[in-house]
């Protein structure tokens, strides 16, 4: 293995373009990832017809950077406008943009480099040492493991925010119930679709996060008018301290790793990997009800997990042959292109080729720190921009992000209608992380439960006694009852008007 | 209170949605082959424990309801500003004009007059600012998805549509 890192470090050592290649394919990608609607899939999908110039070393060592910068790219929006880039940002956005509003818009942005650099660098890290081990575990995921990877999240739904709990798990089940809008996974009946063609495809999810972040963002801030308080006109973007680090340092180390064997697995992807992550941060901290007011964990968590998905979804791609992703999916083609089929001889076949990804992943991770800091830098230029302006603008970029994903109308209805609907939920008090929770692992869970029903002959203590399935189901309780006590404790506490410590200070002792 | 109210409705709305919903779900065709686990059997759950949260909810809320009225800060009143309702019908109503405008009228035109109406409504004195941001903007975006990165636009319908082609 030393000799085949060495030959790769050799290859790259004698073509100084291949760092050209990565410093651009990641600057290309975290300017995809920021545009909301664009995305990273579609910034892959771009270059692939460009890779055809290239050896094949070069064209996926170009993918592969387009691919981590993009899903660090995301944030970026999402911490300063409310707007993801792209999905897997979506969870920064709850906390990140709350920051940001507190006046620590570069604090927020540095978090979330420094998380999604590190998250990278695990990934890829695993990737290097355990790909064909841990792309055989991944395959003993059957449909009562995923449900039961879906439950860990959907338990969360609960103990996110610091309001009603009833009013959490309404919003989760909103979500749960919008997820089942459309054809039926396994008979292929319409449901909810009320006739409507359009509603059969299910809704999207790229056009209800954008409507119910960034829409709902800027008609409350039209709705409000102009407030000096809401002005984030001064980022430079901070890298966390190293106290600041170790003080979330158990929150990176366990979101990389939900992260990468989430990414690892087939078909889920770093969104979800970001949204269990973001509600096992939750769970597992001392202050939960401070999740969505803009605190580092909120926004450590998901950048962890969705940059070590990458890496995690790399392992099925090149050891098996199968995505992790949608966008190792569209990789794929980058790959037949040159001839190279992915899949268990690829290491034997195209070492050089394996390993020179490794390591250009790996640098690609440390470019986005240096990248990721200047173009922040250049986004915040933005921010300085009257919200007269910047506001429309956001509108006209969300519209035309959406309707290019598709060349579809009814995807922007979609986005006025989540718009509108995430206005109300904020209005209301109604969590919108959990709302988004419930629509992201909704149909895992449904479909999951199903055939793993179907296959255990319903026979519902299948779901307990194989071993993933039963670790992660017990795993799910004990934390959901960790979770449930806590918050009674607190109300409790809070009941007998004694406030006690204060919960940051908690947490640093 | 009228906040409180306003939320009853809206928690109450969502019980009858959920209930309506799993009566919706009861009438999806069956599936011999997928008898035990058919088209309802997921949405039935989701809208039944929706439907039972709900309820709760309302009851919570009435309960805080009773408990307000009995207050001495019952007396109280809040009211909405008239300002901000005007202000948020007003940004509501132009993105939605721009959603049909972007249909019928084309990306280029529709986005021109969407920035320049929006940016006249806002409170914002710049007015060299406000009438070139919205060409510049309008036509730069246009460039980038149609040239640099060679995705659609809409086009819009009839006349505009020939003029979207000559651009675009």
């Amino acid at each position: 293995m030393l000799d085949s890192y060495l030959s790769a470090l050799g290859y790259m050592a004698s073509n100084p373009f291949t760092f050209l290649l990565i410093i651009f394919s990641v600057v290309w990608g975290i300017a995809f990832g920021s545009i909301p609607g664009l995305t990273g899939i579609v910034g892959v999908a771009l270059l692939i017809p460009f890779t055809f110039a290239f050896d094949p070393i070069e064209g996926l060592l170009l993918l592969g950077g387009v691919y981590v910068g993009s899903t660090f790219g995301g944030s970026i929006s999402a911490i300063l406008f409310n707007t993801p880039g792209s999905p897997e940002a979506a969870c920064t956005a709850l906390d990140g943009y709350p920051m940001a509003r507190k006046g620590q818009a570069g604090k927020a942005l540095g978090i979330a480099l420094a998380a999604s650099a590190i998250g990278g660098i695990f990934g890829t890290v695993v990737l290097m040492v355990a790909a064909p081990p841990l792309a055989r575990l991944a395959l003993e995921f059957g449909p009562p493991e995923y449900f039961a990877l879906a439950v860990l999240g959907i338990t969360a739904i609960a103990s996110i925010g610091n309001g009603s709990v009833l009013k959490a798990l309404m919003a989760g089940l909103l979500g749960l119930g919008v997820a089942t809008i459309g054809l039926d996974p396994l008979t292929g009946m319409p449901r909810f679709t009320f006739g409507s063609m359009m509603l059969l495809t299910g809704v999207g999810f790229v056009p209800a996060i954008i409507g119910i972040f960034a829409l709902a963002e800027v008609l409350q801030r039209f709705g409000e008018g102009p407030q000096k308080g809401y002005v984030i006109d001064d980022v430079s973007t901070e890298l966390p301290t190293i106290g600041e680090f170790i003080q979330t340092r158990i929150t990176l180390l366990r979101s990389s790793v939900i992260g990468t064997v989430i990414g690892a697995l087939p078909g889920v992807g770093a969104t979800t990997a970001a949204f269990i992550a973001y509600s096992e941060a939750s769970r597992w901290s001392r202050h939960p009800e401070k999740f969505g007011t803009g605190v580092p964990e909120g926004i450590a968590a998901p950048e962890s997990a969705n940059n070590a998905a990458v890496g995690g979804s790399m392992i099925p791609l090149l050891a098996l042959g199968i995505p992790g992703s949608a966008t190792t999916a569209v990789m794929i083609g980058g790959l037949t292109i040159h001839g190279i089929i992915p899949g268990p001889q690829l290491m034997q076949t195209n070492s050089d080729l394996v390993y020179s990804v490794f390591i250009g992943m790996m640098l690609a991770n440390l470019l986005m720190l240096l990248v990721g800091v200047r173009m922040a830098r250049y986004f915040a230029l933005v921010l300085k921009a009257p919200y007269a302006l910047v506001g429309p603008a956001i509108v006209v970029l969300c519209m035309t992000g959406v309707y290019a994903l598709q060349n579809n109308v009814v995807d922007l209805a979609v986005m006025l209608v989540f718009g509108v609907v995430g206005f109300a939920m904020r209005r209301f008090g109604f969590p919108v992380a959990s709302f988004i929770i419930g629509l992201v692992l909704g149909p895992i869970a449904e479909l999951s439960l199903r055939q793993g029903l179907m296959l255990s002959d319903y026979d519902v203590t299948a779901f307990v006694t194989r071993p993933i399935a039963g670790t992660l189901l017990l795993f799910s309780a004990a934390s959901l009852v960790y979770g449930l006590v806590g918050q009674f404790l607190r109300a409790r506490r809070k009941l007998n008007g004694d406030t006690g410590p204060d919960t940051s200070e908690e947490a640093k002792a | 209170m009228r906040s409180k109210i306003t939320e009853m409705v809206v928690v109450f709305a969502i019980l009858v949605a959920a209930v309506a919903m799993w009566f919706v779900a009861d009438k999806f065709p069956n599936s011999m082959k997928y008898a035990r686990i058919d088209s309802d059997f997921w949405p039935k759950l989701v809208c039944g424990a929706l439907a039972v949260v709900s309820f709760l909810q309302l009851l919570q809320q009435a309960v805080g309801l009773r408990a307000s009225l009995q207050s001495a800060s019952a007396g109280t009143r809040s009211s909405v500003d008239p300002a901000y309702v005007a202000r948020l019908v007003l940004i509501g109503g132009l993105i939605l004009a721009y959603f049909f405008a972007l249909q019928w009228l084309g990306f280029v035109i529709a986005t021109l007059l969407f920035l320049w109406a929006a940016s006249f409504a806002t409170p914002y004195s710049n007015l060299t600012a406000k009438l070139l941001f919205s060409p510049l903007f309008t036509f730069g975006l246009c460039l980038f998805f149609t040239r640099g990165l060679s995705l659609p636009l809409p086009r819009g319908q009839g006349i505009f549509y020939d003029l979207s082609l000559l651009l675009y």
